[in-house]
């Protein structure tokens, strides 16, 4: 038997897929062959370890965020559902009363996004780790989040002019919430900059205004070259 | 994962084995201690019949929110845990998850057959997945430094196990390419057959185990490099 084809016994082997006939054969190969040998301990290191990742539990607030998501489309034109959008492509497809929902639904993210950013400022204050390195990198963060808006603005400040006026009216709107909310952490955190969950707070305003960015340029560039989505 | 196999055992065309995958016979020489007795049976099967999860499907059809929380509840952790070898992160993680179960209670319409259910509900998942990579790639490329601050908040996963392969793994994992990382997940991490694979990536049984050896081959490469192996 040559080693190539020992290989893919082999790889057959590890998941115990191989027939008596073929078992036979590996071994007889293996017995002799140093390098497959080695190959097939390798193989049930990587098999078994993996069967013994941990696995993850979702917080439970993501199937409130589930729930309201799915009744926003199922509030939605009938067409608008059967395409099947991501949650922010869905914001930019046909106007109406779907954009306060929208509107809902990332303020929602925010709330979450918000949670998360403290349970992590939490972590980290178990992990023993000192409250200035976390501030420190608090600090880093949000000094990178305000470069990264400012350049974001000026690409959506470029297309702005050539999106729908009724699309750029909601957009102005989502900004203008997401805004007042990064002032209003901005203001408290000026008051007691020592303050962790503040700052977390920042941080995570920071963090969705630059996604709602992101994803408003990249549905633009994708609709202006008529691209389409597909997830299913 | 957990409910997949039990969802559909008593499916006319089972979606899954019976036993969940072996490593190798007993019968092996002492050189290779591949299986313990543990091993035969690591895959623990679920507990949803499938015509429990026909009525969910169902009632879910016609807006039934309480039936829609079952399903979601039955199938949150493979799809979390697929999600976040994606994301490598726990928030990016529950967006996804989001996303993907946003869609399927969006879509159910499109199940004509409930014995297609499951696999179609991992098709959405796996699809979910590689959108999103694509996406952050074209996001890492225009906002820089980012993604490392955030990132560092996942690396202690595994600060109590250095001892073992699972950190190592998982960061081998993360480094595949989007289909070979979503076979080995599916077949070694979450314990699918080769044909049920294919009837989630649309490929056949042939494609899905040259895959996984691809998969496997990265890995143990890239453990060798890190000196783990």
């Amino acid at each position: 038997m040559k080693c190539a084809t020992a290989q893919e016994l082999i790889n057959d082997y590890v998941d115990g897929a191989l027939g008596p006939d073929r078992e036979a054969e590996l071994k007889a190969h293996i017995e002799f062959c140093p390098d497959c040998r080695e190959l097939a301990r390798d193989f049930a290191s990587i098999v078994r370890a993996a069967r013994g990742l941990p696995s993850f539990e979702p917080e439970a607030m993501v199937w409130q965020r589930i729930i309201a998501g799915v009744r926003q489309v199922r509030r939605g034109t009938p067409a608008e559902a059967a395409e099947g959008r991501s949650r922010l492509r869905r914001f930019w497809g046909p106007v109406g009363w779907a954009y306060a929902a929208g509107a809902a639904l990332l303020l929602l993210a925010i709330g979450g996004g918000i949670f998360r950013q403290v349970r992590r400022a939490d972590a980290e204050a178990k992990k023993g780790r000192s409250v200035e390195f976390t501030l420190a990198k608090l600090q880093e963060a949000q000094s990178y989040y305000e470069k990264a808006i400012q350049a974001l603005n000026e690409a959506v400040g470029s297309q702005e002019s050539r999106m729908d006026p009724r699309l750029a009216e909601v957009f102005k709107r989502n900004l203008a919430a997401m805004d007042e909310t990064i002032q209003a952490c901005r203001q408290i955190v000026e008051q007691d900059p020592d303050n962790l969950t503040v700052r977390a707070y920042l941080l995570t305003a920071y963090r969705e205004k630059v996604n709602f960015l992101e994803e408003a340029v990249g549905a633009e560039r994708s609709d202006f070259l008529g691209g389409k989505e597909t997830t299913l | 994962m957990n409910c997949f196999s039990l969802a559909l055992s008593l499916a006319t065309s089972p979606l899954l084995r019976d036993n969940g995958p072996q490593i190798g016979p007993f019968s092996f020489p002492a050189a290779f201690p591949l299986m313990t007795a543990d091993d035969r049976d690591w895959r623990k099967t679920p507990s949803m019949p499938l015509f429990a999860l026909s009525a969910l499907l169902q009632r879910s059809k016609d807006g039934d929110e309480g039936a829609m929380e079952k399903i979601y509840e039955q199938f949150k952790r493979p799809f979390f845990n697929l999600a976040y070898r994606y994301t490598s992160d726990r928030p990016a993680a529950e967006d996804l998850l989001q996303d993907i179960f946003v869609k399927i209670f969006s879509h159910l319409g499109e199940v004509n057959k409930d014995e297609t259910f499951v696999a179609w509900m991992y098709r959405i998942a796996v699809n979910t997945c590689y959108s999103y990579l694509r996406s952050r790639r074209g996001r890492e490329a225009r906002s820089v430094g980012l993604g490392e601050i955030e990132g560092k908040n996942e690396e202690a996963v595994y600060d109590g196990h250095e001892d073992n392969l699972a950190g190592p793994l998982d960061k081998a994992v993360r480094e595949l390419p989007e289909k070979l990382r979503a076979v080995f997940t599916l077949h070694d991490v979450q314990g699918h057959t080769h044909e049920e694979i294919g009837r989630i990536l649309g490929v056949t049984t042939g494609t899905s185990k040259s895959q996984l050896f691809k998969a496997r081959m990265r890995i143990r490469r890239y453990l060798k490099e890190k000196g783990i192996l």
